[in-house]
């Protein structure tokens, strides 16, 4: 009996990152990528995160067991960690990579501003795993260098991906926060694209959303805003450090998990769900 | 870190605004808050507090002072006077700190007959409302001083520690290899030279700022203690923790950094309390003995309405950034010509002696060399410009003598040996070279007239520059770009460190870090989008992705579905130094080890999935010693009616079809076919454009962990009745728990069809009984029996 041929099934992740590129091709950027297995240098010291300072607590890192690094401290936790030498002396040690942002660094010194580039990637976190928390996932990196770009800039192409990804008007809001390799730093919200209206008040500053809806959002708990992804304006010493003269350029980067977006968009509950190999998730997009 | 609003509100003579209301101001204008809980009459909030402002809100002085800026609400006023008084102790206490780069400062008090017992009840309750266990009156000053301050304290029992005559000394040393330590909760350490201690004439008493011995531990009979309030470097406490593996609400703090201006404030704050609580009528307080070698000078920091702008996309005004300046209650003067401020300051400092390598934060102004004296000329006035002479040589603008200004540099390779005549620059776009080097430059005055500090003098001079020997060899004149509109400079508060360049570690000082004040206080809420520039050229096309996607798409066409698997497994060439999980240990050198599960996994499905022969693939990063590349590999469960070695023949026709080119690699008859994706595309064109599919609209149905059952049901029904008339029944009795209804054979036979079906049942709630599908497949079975010539079979 002649079985019709059906087609197959792409993974979501792959779904989510065509959406993804396509969305930013149309706004100029080019994909980049890089290494899986970085070097210490680019994934913290090239995005000034010093070895021995308690910034690099905020990325919980897999380093590699490599015979390479005669010359390294090893702490109790069995890291292979450099002193601080000067540049000329430094070895450094491998990790996997903990974040694309060194993808930023790579293409920096290749490439000469202006820039606009997204960098979708698998990424790692020694995080102990659960429905939201995997070893494994995938981070999108975003870009922009050139001669006038700001905050008002970021926000601006944040809300035009948003909007085309969600199908639906969305808004963005920016909380102050920290990140070495960016000054302002910021955590960034997108409205809540269950429940927001559409117009969002811009002197909403986190409270209750207006709406009796927005209250009782599952998703958002009701405050009109889930946060995603962590941004700022990147560091003149990052911009130094690869020969561009950071009074001539300036411009954002951002970052955000694009299993998390994945994950809301489609309601997957468990992140695990997407590296088992299990066709029975696959099969549903 | 846990703030108690009690606490914060003895801060304040006005009552404080509600929780809620604070929450917001925080989360909207300063950091994160990770939770809140109301214990008691007190609520509890749980502030992130991330490196950049570790150095001061660690502690409820700096979340008060942040809390006052933020709502408004100013801060009580400090009252001055001591409600006790220093006298002669009976000990002396000596003070010798052997490394001074390890520890910046260290402050040590002797008091003399206290009373050690039970803290006061308000005391207690305020370290219970941040999780800190009351231990006894000593300790829980020391705690509540760090708990207010930021500042850590320690206290030692003075009659432990050895002793010549009444003097006592403690010495901050390096440990020896070999020493030993047991600490307050009977911790056996092992000493080494890397590691910094606190010790008597004798012995280590405590791992500076990490924890303290027991054998200088205070307990219900001390009657004299020291009190130490001390400031340790970050890098030595964070490696020396890391080492022991002790991690302590004191360590934390050490190795963020705080200012040594905090060691005051918390002796000051816990003498006081020993003084109102823990004493009795002999109590002797004795003076502070403090090791302060070297005290920061104030920092300034200057930016330009323009620049707060530029980096924003705001448009504020003058008056609007000086509004915020004074909420931010930060000292600040307005200079309108940054240029004429450093030419007026610059001869205030004639004859202020040379020093190699002087530092802007330490040294200057009492000494220079002659790069640190302009660049302090600068910091004054509100510009930052590089510390070393060659990086202020590639900074500057290049510009002809002709158009050489007051303000302006000069430069010259004297070639005097003692100066260090540099070729490349070092920390500025480090790198650049300069032919012939460059050591050493002047500030430009007018007239001929250019002011510098060299070593063969060995101070600040004036002199013609014409006529200077220094200046005999000019190599070029540089002017300072875009400093000619007002600047705002801000003397960044003490404990602001994260406003203050410190070169040596992360980086920061820079006008970027003021813009973020000033803008986190203007409210990032009035930063209106901008419309993203149009892209004035195409977007390059990422080649793997582009063929990764072309790959895709072939496969998926014939029928292939797409994996991810989990790149750390069990076996591979490239090892984890601290592996999650034994089965983790390594990365995968390749994909075949974990497809060939999914495989597994999914034919045992395959009922559930609707398909009779699994066909899946991955493409992904595997890993060697040689490096990393891009694999691609196909796995097909085996098929009477559909050979693997079929399939993979087809699979690799498609994919030298679409590529136009010839896959070297031979499918293997069975198994898992893996192959090379970088070797593949490697000679491939460059791609023009994308060709993305189309995204589907899905809404994700949680999968049962339980397991399905399988029913087949066959009916005779009349010649002409459509499938899915059946299959709309089959669907209607069966319910929610039917999961697929596939027809899996047809035929007529004397004017009658018969449809075959294989039905799929599974909850997500149990897994079912063969009573409860029969009972289902009854109903079934009576409903199609019920129409008019149907027959189940």
């Amino acid at each position: 009996m002649v079985q019709p041929k059906e087609r197959g099934h792409l993974h979501p992740i792959t779904h989510v990152i065509n959406d993804i590129v396509r969305i930013f091709d149309e706004l100029g950027f080019t994909v980049a990528d890089g290494p899986e297995v970085e070097t210490e240098h680019y994934n913290f010291d090239a995005l000034n995160v010093p070895p021995n300072h308690p910034a690099r607590d905020m990325w919980d890192t897999f380093w590699l067991k490599t015979p390479i690094h005669a010359d390294l401290d090893t702490d109790s936790r069995g890291y292979n960690i450099s002193e601080n030498p000067p540049k000329s002396q430094r070895k450094s040690a491998l990790l996997l990579r903990t974040h694309t942002s060194p993808v930023q660094i790579r293409y920096m010194e290749k490439n000469a501003p202006p820039i606009s580039i997204i960098v979708p990637g698998k990424v790692f976190r020694y995080e102990a795993t659960d429905a939201t928390h995997e070893a494994q996932f995938y981070q999108l990196e975003g870009l922009m260098i050139d001669k006038d770009i700001t905050l008002a800039t970021m926000k601006g192409v944040l809300e035009v991906f948003f909007s085309k990804f969600f199908k639906k008007e969305m808004h963005v809001r920016l909380r102050p926060s920290y990140f070495p390799f960016v000054e302002p730093g910021a955590e960034i919200d997108m409205s809540c694209f269950k429940c927001s209206p559409v117009k969002i008040l811009e002197q909403n500053l986190g409270g209750q959303g207006q709406d009796n809806e927005a209250k009782t959002c599952g998703l958002c708990k009701g405050n009109g805003y889930i946060e995603l992804a962590g941004a700022g304006m990147v560091h003149p010493v990052v911009l130094n450090n690869v020969g561009i003269d950071p009074r001539k350029w300036q411009g954002f980067a951002f970052g955000f998990g694009i299993d998390r977006l994945l994950m809301l968009k489609y309601g997957v509950d468990d992140i695990r769900k997407l590296y088992d190999g299990d066709l029975r998730l696959v099969t549903q997009f | 870190m846990k703030i108690s609003l009690n606490w914060l509100q003895t801060y304040f003579d006005k009552p404080l605004s509600e929780p809620e209301e604070i929450s917001r101001l925080f989360t909207m204008r300063a950091f994160e808050l990770e939770g809140i809980e109301t214990i008691g009459n007190d609520t509890i909030f749980d502030f992130k507090i991330l490196p950049n402002r570790a150095h001061d809100c660690l502690g409820h002085d700096g979340i008060a002072r942040e809390l006052s800026v933020l709502s408004g609400i100013p801060l009580k006023s400090k009252v001055k006077s001591r409600k006790w008084k220093v006298e002669n102790t009976k000990h002396e206490l000596k003070i010798v700190v052997e490394n001074q780069n390890l520890c910046r400062r260290y402050a040590g008090r002797i008091i003399e007959n206290i009373s050690v017992a039970e803290s006061p009840d308000w005391l207690k309750r305020r370290l219970e409302a941040i999780g800190q266990r009351s231990i006894n009156n000593v300790v829980d000053i020391t705690n509540y001083a760090m708990f207010a301050t930021g500042q850590p304290m320690h206290a030692f029992d003075l009659d432990k520690l050895a002793k010549n005559g009444n003097e006592v000394e403690i010495i901050v040393r390096a440990a020896k290899s070999g020493e030993k330590l047991v600490t307050l909760d009977e911790k056996d350490i092992s000493l080494d030279e890397t590691m910094l201690v606190i010790a008597d004439s004798e012995k280590p008493l405590a791992l500076a700022g990490i924890k303290g011995g027991k054998w200088a531990e205070v307990d219900e009979n001390t009657k004299n203690i020291i009190l130490e309030s001390a400031n340790f470097e970050p890098i030595g406490v964070r490696k020396t923790s890391q080492k022991v593996g002790i991690r302590t609400d004191s360590e934390k703090r050490f190795e963020n950094e705080i200012t040594p201006e905090l060691a005051e404030r918390a002796m000051e704050k816990a003498t006081a309390l020993f003084s109102e609580f823990a004493r009795t009528d002999k109590t002797k307080i004795g003076e502070v003995f403090d090791v302060y070698p070297r005290k920061r000078n104030p920092y300034k920091v200057g930016v330009s309405v323009s620049e707060v702008n530029k980096l924003l996309g705001t448009k504020m005004t003058e008056e609007d950034v000086e509004k915020i300046l004074r909420q931010l209650g930060f000292e600040y003067e307005i200079v309108e010509n940054p240029i004429a401020r450093v030419l007026e300051i610059a001869p205030k400092y004639l004859g202020v002696p040379y020093k190699y390598g002087a530092s802007i934060s330490f040294d200057a102004p009492e000494f220079f060399d002659c790069a640190s004296f302009i660049a302090y000329l600068f910091s004054q006035a509100g510009v930052q410009i590089p510390r070393i002479c060659i990086d202020q040589y590639i900074y500057g603008e290049n510009i002809n003598k002709d158009d050489l200004r007051p303000g302006d540099l000069v430069f010259a390779a004297t070639g005097i040996t003692k100066h260090i005549t540099r070729y490349e620059s070092v920390e500025f776009l480090p790198g650049v070279k300069v032919s012939g080097g460059v050591d050493h430059l002047g500030l430009y005055l007018g007239n001929n007239e250019i002011i510098h500090t060299t070593e063969k003098v060995g101070n600040v001079l004036k002199e013609k520059m014409d006529e200077s020997p220094t200046f005999k060899n000019i190599i070029g004149f540089r002017k300072i770009y875009g400093i000619d509109e007002p600047r705002f400079i801000v003397t960044v508060p003490i404990e602001r460190l994260d406003l203050m360049s410190k070169r040596s570690f992360l980086v920061s000082g820079n006008k970027e870090d003021l813009i973020e004040e000033i803008g986190r206080i203007y409210g990032y809420e009035k930063i209106s989008s901008s419309t993203p520039p149009k892209a004035d050229k195409k977007p390059e096309i990422n080649k793997t992705l582009y063929y990764a996607n072309i790959i895709r798409e072939t496969l998926v066409n014939l029928g292939f579905s797409e994996v991810m698997t989990y790149a750390l497994t069990s076996d591979g060439e490239v090892e984890l130094q601290n592996p999650m999980a034994e089965d983790k240990k390594f990365l995968r050198k390749e994909l075949t080890l974990r497809i060939e599960k999914s495989l597994e996994t999914n034919v045992k499905n395959a009922p559930l999935l609707g398909i009779e022969q699994v066909k899946i693939f991955e493409i992904g990063k595997v890993f060697s010693k040689d490096g990393e590349h891009t694999s691609c590999a196909l796995a097909v469960s085996a098929q009477k009616k559909s050979p693997t070695a079929a399939v993979f023949a087809e699979a690799k026709q498609a994919i030298e079809k679409i590529l136009n080119t010839h896959l070297a690699v031979q499918p293997p008859s069975g198994g898992i076919w893996e192959f090379n994706f970088d070797e593949l595309i490697i000679k491939l064109p460059e791609p023009a454009r994308y060709e993305i599919p189309e995204t589907p609209t899905a809404v994700f149905k949680p999968i049962s962990m339980y397991p399905f059952a399988l029913r087949d049901i066959a009916v005779f029904v009349p010649s002409g009745t459509d499938e899915n008339e059946v299959k709309k029944i089959i669907e209607r009795e069966a319910g929610e728990l039917l999961m697929r209804n596939d027809l899996f054979d047809k035929f007529e036979k004397s004017g009658k069809i018969s449809y075959a079906f294989h039905l799929v049942f599974q909850s997500h709630e149990k897994t079912l009984s063969d009573e409860e599908l029969n009972e289902i497949m009854n109903k079934v079975t009576d409903s199609l029996n019920s129409k008019k010539s149907w027959q189940v079979r």
